[in-house]
């Protein structure tokens, strides 16, 4: 039976009232398996922060349920538990003001039992984190980088990550990410992220969940995603422009391009048993996936509109 | 140099002082971050954990840390507090202040008295300041980075607020306590003994004006340790008011709005106290004075009894805040 980090039921967030009333979130239901990377992906306002502070108890669901390692994230005791074994990296950055080195020391005071020094100075030193360097000085990349290293010193079972690549120059991205893989997913531990970072999140999450407008579009094993989304070349005459599988159709003069998710084969195969000829069949990139994601659920929304 | 000038100086000179202070300790952290740059950089070889002391002995590493934070911040909120306290009250100590009440009563009679009423002034600095007081206690919970840092920790909420909040009183009443210790030992520094000899110089069948006798009786009648207790109930009463208000204000979906509501219900409420029990002198006001132990005329004293009504009536209000901060959302 699979172990959830985060889970969630028809997770609903409203803002306001009324006519002002605003769905942050809007009936989301995610599953994050333990031990994997997860990469929760979305444009912005899709809803992944409202998620995140929500799993944090920093936020209160308006209706339905969320789950953090088994426990509900709001109420006392149970949000204490769950923080006990939860890091966090805030969309913020901010902090509280302090130089890398207090805020690592303050850190290490609130999770004496899980703490590592070591893995602490590991990750300072592979991010190149100036700890000296005082509060105002700090760059936001900096901050980005204090934040990352009191989180994953912390070596928490799960870590949670809001946009934790804001303002990380490439090296210290790409240092960031051999970190989260080959220090953070150690003994089980989970990491849910979110990011807009598409190409560097499909490098190293073996787990994916798009979201926009409040509502998870996909999820499941990357590797699963990437398998049944196809784009497809097609040249012949009455070819279909929607179907259960199309999420997008684009005709030109001699062929038409089909991004097709859910059994593409299959598609492929009954087009060219009708006559039709497949020119081409190529796998999309998780960037592609999502934009074509993006566009069909604003072509439905236009339309119910 | 009268009076006036000399509060103005007192009150501006440290602020001056600090701005001065605060620019050196940057210009000191630039050249040092400046030398960082230059230097190896130091491993992360963290200090050891300071001993927990009596107090702290029972709480867990956590809440230690969390404790610690909050000491720390008392202790430079009580430096700033305890000073701006020692300017007002002892501003009815300076010779300008003295000579407003008569230069035909004696001495000790007008020193006594300035110093009794710069005191009972005092109490609308002190409220000015437990306002700020409460802002920061509960912004710290409820408003930006380090709310959402703070409740990220694996602390209650109830533990937060608590710790929060009862190192605030303790900062609060330490700074008065000092303050007005300050001033007491200024005042006989100064003049000396002074309430001893408010009725040296009067001979049996000496004629006093009005405002002498007033000034006379009030000044014999008033209660110094039930004033000063005033004061401090006082401050409490308007903080945990102010917690309680900026709570509700953070419920507000527009926070900001939120508390700016509540901010002026609480300035209107509270101008509304004290234009009742000053202004109006009716008999309402005189029982809302007794009751809540508010000590702000010259005169006759409210019971001590009375003192709990305060004190509990905070102990409410806090309750109350602490009840709602937990569903306060980020």
């Amino acid at each position: 039976m699979t172990n959830y980090a985060i889970r969630t039921e028809n997770l609903v967030k409203t803002y306001g009232f009324g006519r002002k009333a605003i769905r942050a979130v809007d009936g989301l239901s995610l599953n994050v398996p333990e031990g994997s990377i997860y990469g929760l992906l979305g444009r912005n306002s899709a809803g992944k922060t409202t998620t995140i502070r929500m799993a944090m108890g920093l936020a209160r669901p308006s209706s339905g349920s969320i789950e953090v390692l088994g426990l509900d994230p709001w109420p006392d005791p149970s949000r204490v538990a769950m923080l006990r074994q939860v890091a966090f990296v805030p969309e913020d950055k901010a902090n509280i003001g302090l130089g890398a080195r207090k805020l690592l020391e303050l850190n290490r005071s609130f999770y004496p039992d899980t703490w590592s020094d070591a893995l602490a100075r590991k990750v300072v030193d592979r991010l190149e984190l100036p700890l000296d360097t005082p509060f105002i000085k700090l760059s936001l990349g900096n901050k980005t980088k204090a934040s990352l290293a009191c989180a994953i010193a912390q070596r928490s079972r799960l870590l949670i990550l809001d946009e934790p690549t804001t303002g990380l120059d490439p090296v210290a991205l790409d240092a960031l990410l051999r970190l989260l893989v080959e220090d953070c997913t150690a003994d089980g531990r989970t990491i849910f992220l979110s990011s807009h970072q598409l190409a560097e999140i499909e490098q190293i999450a073996d787990y994916i969940g798009i979201m926009d407008r409040g509502k998870i579009l996909l999820e499941g094993p990357l590797d699963d995603i990437r398998a049944s989304f196809r784009r497809v070349t097609v040249s012949g005459e009455n070819l279909p422009s929607r179907g259960a599988n199309i999420l997008s159709a684009r005709r030109d003069a001699h062929a038409t391009q089909y991004v097709l998710r859910d059994a593409p084969d299959s598609f492929s195969a009954d087009l060219a048993a009708n006559g039709a000829t497949i020119l081409d069949s190529a796998p999309l990139s998780l960037n592609e996936i999502f934009l074509a994601l993006c566009r069909k659920e604003e072509g439905v929304t236009e339309e119910a509109a | 140099m009268n009076g006036n000038t000399i509060i103005v100086i007192e009150l501006v000179a440290p602020l001056a002082i600090l701005i001065v202070w605060g620019r050196l300790k940057i210009a000191r952290a630039r050249r040092k971050a400046a030398d960082v740059d230059c230097a190896p950089v130091q491993p992360f070889e963290p200090k050891l954990e300071p001993a927990s002391g009596f107090v702290l002995s029972s709480f867990s590493v956590p809440q230690c840390t969390y404790l610690r934070q909050q000491i720390a911040l008392g202790r430079a909120f009580y430096y700033i507090v305890a000073y701006l306290l020692v300017v007002v009250f002892t501003s009815g100590l300076l010779p300008t202040s003295v000579d407003r009440y008569g230069p035909e009563q004696p001495l000790a009679q007008r020193v006594w008295y300035s110093y009794l009423e710069h005191i009972t002034l005092g109490e609308l600095a002190l409220d000015a300041m437990m306002v700020m007081a409460a802002m920061i206690a509960v912004y710290a919970l409820t408003t930006g980075a380090q709310a959402s840092f703070n409740r990220t920790r694996p602390l209650t909420l109830r533990f937060l607020f608590w710790a929060r909040i009862l190192s605030a009183i303790a900062t609060i009443l330490a700074s008065l306590a000092t303050a007005l210790a300050v001033s007491f030992v200024l005042l006989l520094l100064f003049y000396g003994p002074v309430w001893l000899h408010l009725l040296d110089t009067f001979q049996p069948g000496t004629v006093l004006s009005h405002r002498q006798e007033m000034h006379l009786i009030q000044s014999l009648q008033t209660s110094v340790p039930r004033l000063f207790l005033s004061l401090a109930t006082m401050a409490l009463l308007v903080f945990s008011a102010g917690v309680l208000l900026l709570t509700l204000g953070s419920w507000f979906p527009n926070k900001s709005t939120g508390r700016g509501m509540a901010v002026i219900f609480g300035l209107a409420g509270g101008i509304a106290v004290v234009h009742l029990v000053h202004v109006v002198r009716g008999p309402l006001a005189l029982l809302l004075s007794r009751v809540f132990f508010l000590y702000m005329d010259l005169g006759p004293p409210p019971r001590y009894g009375y003192v709990l009504v305060p004190v509990l009536t905070s102990a409410v209000l806090l309750f109350i805040a602490q009840r709602l901060i937990r569903r306060v959302e980020l």
